[in-house]
């Protein structure tokens, strides 16, 4: 029957009894439920109509409070649930005690309306202070559920939420506890990656995640390549709120424990405190920075002193970047023969062989990591290789793409050194750095051998003493030539050698004397690389296509010294094609040799500070070629 | 307020509560009725009640099935229903006996809150209206029961996973209710857990201490044959059963958990040490800082890896002492090498020269015992008798199986006795493949002191030969061919020797210097074996260059035929020549004619037939073995040069070190980059 038809008195009572059953979450007899559409949402009530007016709606007042409850019971027995993450979990937990106090309150109402000493407007008094809470706690797990979140985003908006209710006390002190309470399984999780490096994140919860986890066994080899980059990556999602400003310094620590870890298994970060979240006087901060500094000096540690990076980088340097003189007059001597067959034809055993004779007849013996040098022949010249990493991406790329290339390479323009290293060094020598040390080692090494051509030129040419006077002349412009290319291949030498890989070599040593942390080493290394790079010029197309162009003019010119027969069997004839063939190669060299330097000029004009322009000065010490080019302007002006 | 039909009864919510407890122990009461069919309870349809009343008393309900869900399991191990169920709790294994007994402990403890709550209902007594006073309402039930009702719930969701798995597995499965957020739930978990891994933890102590495996339900993750003998102990007799290894143990830990109990087994059994081994009392302290929980917790703690590594460090080096001193590993090592391996040169050339006359003959007419005293001459006349005694003793001959017209070249080997401990590294199939080793070495060896043979001869026949300058071309070809043959023999036994044992044995001192445990020696040993075995070109993947080899020490015997035949003939020759001029000398000076006509006639013709028939035939035998040398050998570089262990290439550059093949075959100028 209708609720209307009684008294007001017994309509009250029933009401309360029908709002404790509610607030417990179980329909009454006069007010009515209806399930929301969205399971997130809160449901709606329906009052008897018969109801008299001013009771519906106090009523309607206190209802919500039922509303609330039923969303969270539902967020609680939802998020309880495995595959929700342990954040949520630990939440709901929380949740849960909030909702027993909330119950104990249920009962005591319970028990004074037992002895009918409850009225509405009582208990409207009674509830209105919960009302609050529940309506924010309602709120929060809609928006957590609405939005699906998930491990560090729930953290994240519980800790907004926290600071946006500064000042209202006691609610952000129970958004405090719940922030708190949710965040013990992540602080959990941060301390076993802080301390340990361990990543034990079944619900994909954390910031970290490592890819690849599960494949524990096979740690020495191979994974040095992409690991520093790819192994273990920041999720952006998953960071809490609080932690954002820390994110890169946390993924750092764990990533310099899991490197020390593997040569050493026992390495776990000292007093070791328990870390909890907290909105005034975050103390996990501190810990941060400790662990942090604790990891990178360890393993900076483990790299310069167990495993010897100076030396290591000292050896590579000797063979990269030709500072073993000794060695590399012996490679070259030993290996000419072999390397200026085409590519097809060299014996890489062979060739091996020869290398390490080289290696054990020089004072590179002496070398501890002699061992891991090895020959490398690569079917594409420096000049192709250099353009085509410059261009990937470009539309020019399909362009460089050796055709035929292949056919016409001989040994030595291919040849190029190898160098082993071992997990953890190959932190620092992956593979692309030992591909940037190839191609400064493929570059001085033709220009050795340039040289070294030029010098047999020279010696060959010594004979001319005994040559009639006649012949003489024949071979002034040559030789004067000569002169030019040997002063240029020369300087050019002396140029990288030491203006760029010494100079900038200093300036990595005494950078890395004050090396704080790994990354800075990697990073000063690559600094000293690309310098190099640069200012070997191997970086601009143009610069280098005019280099090689030169070498390739040198290269010509001495073989066809060379071939040419002694001036006593020569012919009139002969000779003056001789000298015909002469001047053409002074044409190209000096033609080529000025481009070469105006490039170089422009270039300077942009950027006066780079160590580039002392090129043109060296090249043109007594400013032989300026005056020329002056003249040549003049003329055809 | 109330409905007036007749048939309903009415009931007090004492009544009520009344049943709602029993119902929390799993008891059907009178109004409240089991429903098998739902797996769940239903009320009377005849007692007359609120809808709120009815709402409240099925959320009481799910208490009471939780609980019953426990209790299930706790009597039945959740063994499914009927015929299966059993109640003897001994059968299903230790871990799931624990496991049960926490589950009671629990359960003990709920039964106590709701002997509480009984208590409540007794004081309280009814007032006038029906209703309970200060007692227990239904509501007030719901709160009670809120955190029995988790923990039931968690405890319900742990026999859910323990149904129908026992042992390490039941563990597992255990431990993967630990990751929750809830901090109720995991210490609900990580006690019934801590129980669960009890009946492991003391098997893995035992098995880190004594090495005994006291396991009858086969629960734990090591797993022991019986069947397997002592001997055999190290390699067969015990393993990991990998689905009973807790996930919460990694692999390398399982493995360093076998390989320390293996070593004292090992220790005990094999290498009879009787005495208490040292060094256990660090374990002891170490096993004492860990409990049963450290088992689970090695994300938080490193004391169970800190034990197990230690027990694997200490136990190994007590192993590899054992085996490296008391028992001369290395010593036995070394003499192998020295002895089938032909490291000991002056002893293997005076061997091969005191058999010489007794291999020659055929398999069948050979007697061990005359064997093994020329064995001991050779030892006595060489360095090899200052060796240990110990090791000339094992050192012995063997004749391998005898087929029908096989030489004694062909059955003779070295054998070298191994046994107790050091027959753990050195295992039968070592030795096996040491006698093949032996057996291929020995022949290279022969075909080297067949070459230096016919050198000699050579030497001879050549002076000889001086008188016949018909011969000259012959002569020097055989010379030439034989050269050919010197350089490859020396090639060969300069890449076995250098290329393959020394570096090979340089990689095992290496190893064996920084191995660890046995398991190391062993690897470490293996490898060396199977280095060497694959230099020797006897794997499988060297079969054909293997049998080509074969061929071409035919063609060194070949070559000693015709060396024969050609000294014979130059001798025979001589000789007539000399015996002719001697009689033509011997007449002169006894004053008549040298010769007659008639001698002369003979002597021409001798010689003649001499120039056109055994010349000739020299000539044509001579072009036919360097003609099949050269193409062995060019097919032989071939091989080489298309075999994927580089060291064979860089043989190949040296065996035909001017080209003189390379020119012959565009085949082996392949692009290498």
């Amino acid at each position: 029957g209708a609720l209307g038809k009684v008294a007001s008195t017994s309509q009250e009572h029933q009401l309360i009894e029908d709002l404790l059953s509610l607030m417990v979450g179980i329909e009454g007899m006069y007010i009515t439920v209806q399930p929301p559409a969205k399971h997130y949402d809160a449901p709606e009530f329906t009052v008897d109509p018969s109801v008299e007016p001013s009771l519906s709606a106090l009523v309607s007042r206190i209802l919500p409070l039922c509303g609330h409850y039923s969303q969270l019971v539902r967020f609680v027995e939802d998020k309880s649930l495995y595959h929700h993450g342990l954040v949520n979990q630990a939440l709901a937990a929380a949740l849960t005690s909030l909702i027993k106090d909330y119950m104990l309150l249920v009962t005591q109402l319970e028990a004074r309306h037992q002895r009918w000493a409850l009225t509405l407007h009582k208990l409207w008094f009674y509830v209105e202070k919960t009302m609050a809470v529940m309506d924010m706690l309602a709120c929060i797990t809609r928006i957590i559920t609405k939005s699906e979140a998930h491990g560090g985003s729930v953290l994240s908006l519980l800790h907004d939420r926290t600071l946006s209710l500064t000042g209202c006390g006691q609610l952000q002190e129970v958004m405090v506890f719940l922030t708190q309470a949710a965040a013990v399984p992540y602080m959990n999780m941060l301390a076993k990656w802080l301390y340990r490096g361990i990543i034990n994140d079944p619900y994909n919860e954390f910031m970290v995640v490592d890819r690849e986890s599960g494949t524990e066994e096979n740690e020495d080899q191979d994974l040095a390549d992409d690991y520093w980059e790819k192994r273990y990556t920041i999720i952006p999602h998953n960071i809490p709120a609080f932690l954002q400003m820390h994110a890169d310094v946390i993924l750092r620590t764990g990533k310099y424990l899991n490197v020390i870890r593997q040569s050493d298994h026992s390495v776990v970060c000292p007093d070791q405190e328990e870390l909890a979240y907290s909105i005034r006087d975050p103390s996990y901060t501190e810990v941060i920075e400790r662990t942090y500094s604790f990891a990178s000096k360890r393993l900076l540690e483990l790299l310069m002193k167990e495993k010897d990076l100076m030396g290591r980088l000292r050896s590579v340097k000797h063979y990269f970047l030709l500072d073993q003189g000794d060695f590399v007059v012996q490679l070259m001597s030993l290996c000419e023969d072999e390397l200026s067959k085409n590519i097809d034809d060299v014996v890489p055993t062979r060739l091996e062989s020869l290398l390490e004779l080289a290696l054990r007849t020089s004072a590179a013996n002496n070398d501890l990591y002699k061992d891991d040098i090895q020959c490398d022949l690569q079917p594409i010249t420096l000049m192709n290789q250099m353009l085509r990493i410059l261009s990937i991406e470009t539309e020019d790329e399909r362009e460089y793409y050796p055709q035929e290339e292949r056919l016409q390479l001989s040994g030595l323009q291919g040849f190029s050194l190898g160098y082993r290293v071992t997990w953890p060094v190959s932190l620092v020598l992956d593979r692309k750095t030992i591909a940037c040390y190839q191609m400064i080692f493929r570059h001085l090494f033709y220009c050795k051998h340039v040289e070294r051509l030029l010098c047999r030129v020279w010696v060959s040419n010594k004979v001319a003493k005994s040559f009639p006077l006649s012949a003489s002349r024949t071979y002034t412009a040559a030789f004067a030539l000569r002169q030019r290319m040997l002063n240029f291949i020369q300087n050019i030498e002396y140029y990288m050698m030491f203006e760029v890989i010494e100079r900038n070599w200093q300036t990595f040593i005494n950078k890395m004397q004050k090396v704080e942390n790994v990354d800075e080493v990697l990073a000063f290394h690559n600094d000293f690389l690309s310098g190099c790079l640069k200012d070997c010029m191997l970086t601009s197309p143009e610069l280098l296509r005019m280099i090689s162009k030169l070498t390739g003019i040198c290269v010509n010119f001495a073989n066809f010294i060379e071939e040419s027969p002694e001036p006593a069997a020569t012919t009139h004839e002969d000779s003056q094609s001789f000298e015909q063939t002469i001047s053409r190669f002074e044409l190209q060299f000096s033609g080529m040799i000025y481009t070469l330097m105006e490039k170089i000029s422009e270039m300077g004009r942009d950027n006066y500070n780079d160590a580039l322009v002392n090129v043109i000065y060296r090249l043109d010490f007594n400013a032989y070629y300026a005056k020329k080019h002056e003249h040549l302007r003049m003329a055809t002006s | 307020t109330k409905s007036t039909k007749e048939e309903l009864i009415e009931v007090t919510e004492k009544v009520l509560i009344r049943e709602v407890l029993f119902i929390f122990q799993g008891i059907e009461g009178k109004i409240i009725k089991m429903d098998v069919n739902k797996d769940g309870f239903r009320l009377d349809p005849k007692v007359r009640l609120s809808l709120s009343q009815k709402e409240l008393i099925m959320k009481l309900t799910e208490v009471g099935w939780l609980y019953n869900q426990v209790k299930n399991f706790c009597e039945w191990g959740g063994r499914g229903t009927g015929s299966e169920r059993t109640t003897d709790r001994t059968a299903a294994g230790l871990v799931n006996q624990s496991l049960v007994m926490a589950l009671r402990e629990e359960l003990n403890e709920y039964c106590r809150l709701i002997a509480v709550l009984e208590a409540q209902v007794q004081e309280g007594g009814d007032t006038p209206m029906g209703e309970p006073m200060g007692g227990l309402t239904l509501r007030r039930l719901v709160l009670w029961t809120l955190g029995p009702r988790t923990h039931l719930k968690a405890l319900a969701l742990l026999t859910h996973a323990a149904r129908e798995v026992y042992g390490g597995a039941c563990v597992s499965a255990i431990y993967q209710h630990m990751h929750h957020g809830d901090p109720g739930h995991r210490t609900v978990v990580r006690h019934v857990l801590n129980m669960a891994c009890t009946p492991l933890y003391v098997m893995l102590t035992q098995w880190l201490l004594d090495g005994t495996l006291e396991d009858p339900h086969h629960e734990f993750f090591i797993a022991s044959d019986h069947t397997v003998s002592d001997d055999k102990l190290w390699q067969d007799k015990y393993s990991i059963r990998w689905c009973m290894l807790p996930s919460f143990i990694s692999k390398s830990q399982a493995q360093k958990v076998l390989a320390s109990g293996k070593s004292l087994n090992f220790l005990r059994n094999v290498c009879h040490f009787r005495a208490p081994i040292a060094g256990r009392d660090a374990i002891k302290s170490a096993l004492q800082q860990t409990t049963v929980e450290s088992l689970f917790t090695q994300d938080e703690n490193s004391q169970l890896d800190n034990l197990v590594s230690l027990t694997f460090r200490e136990t190994s080096r007590h192993v590899l002492e054992e085996i490296l001193t008391r028992h001369k590993l290395m010593d036995h090592l070394r003499a192998l090498r020295r002895y089938l391996l032909l490291g000991q040169g002056d002893f293997i050339h005076y061997l091969m020269q005191v058999l010489t006359p007794e291999l020659g003959g055929p398999a069948t007419y050979l007697y061990p015992h005359n064997l093994s005293s020329l064995l001991e001459t050779a030892v006595a006349a060489s360095n090899a008798q200052y060796e240990e005694p110990d090791i000339l003793e094992r050192l012995d001959v063997r004749l391998l199986e005898i087929s029908p017209g096989d030489l004694g070249w062909d059955v003779f080997s070295l054998d070298y006795h191994v046994d107790g401990p050091i027959g753990t590294v050195l295992t039968a199939d070592c030795m096996r493949q040491y006698l093949m080793l032996f057996n291929a070495l020995w022949k290279d060896k022969r075909m080297e002191m067949i070459l230096s043979d016919i050198w000699k001869e050579q030497a001879a026949t050549s002076k000889l030969c001086r008188d016949l300058p018909e011969l000259g071309v012959v002569l020097h070809g055989v010379q030439l061919l034989t050269t050919e043959m010197v350089h490859l023999v020396h090639q060969m036994q300069y890449y076995m020797t250098f290329e393959v044992l020394e570096c090979s044995w340089h990689g095992l001192m290496t190893n064996l210097r920084s191995a660890q445990s046995l398991d190391d020696v062993i690897a470490a040993h293996n490898e060396f074996l199977k280095r060497i075995v694959a230099g020797a070109l006897l794997d499988s993947k060297s079969k054909q260059v293997r049998t080509h080899l074969r061929t071409f020490y035919n063609l060194i015997q070949n070559l000693r035929g015709l060396q024969e035949r050609l000294s014979l003939a130059v001798s025979a020759e001589v000789n007539a020549r000399k015996n002719a001029e001697a009689e033509i000398k011997a007449k002169t000076e006894a004053g008549e004619f040298g010769t007659t006509a008639e001698q002369q006639d003979v002597e021409k013709r001798r010689r003649k037939e001499f120039l056109t028939k055994v010349v000739p035939k020299l000539k044509s035998d001579l072009r036919i073995n360097t003609q099949t040398y050269q193409d062995m050998v060019q097919s032989f570089l071939l091989m080489l040069s298309q075999h994927d262990d580089q060291n064979l290439h860089l043989l190949c550059t040296r065996l035909d070190f001017n080209e003189y093949y390379h020119r012959r075959d565009h085949r082996l100028n392949q692009r290498l980059t």
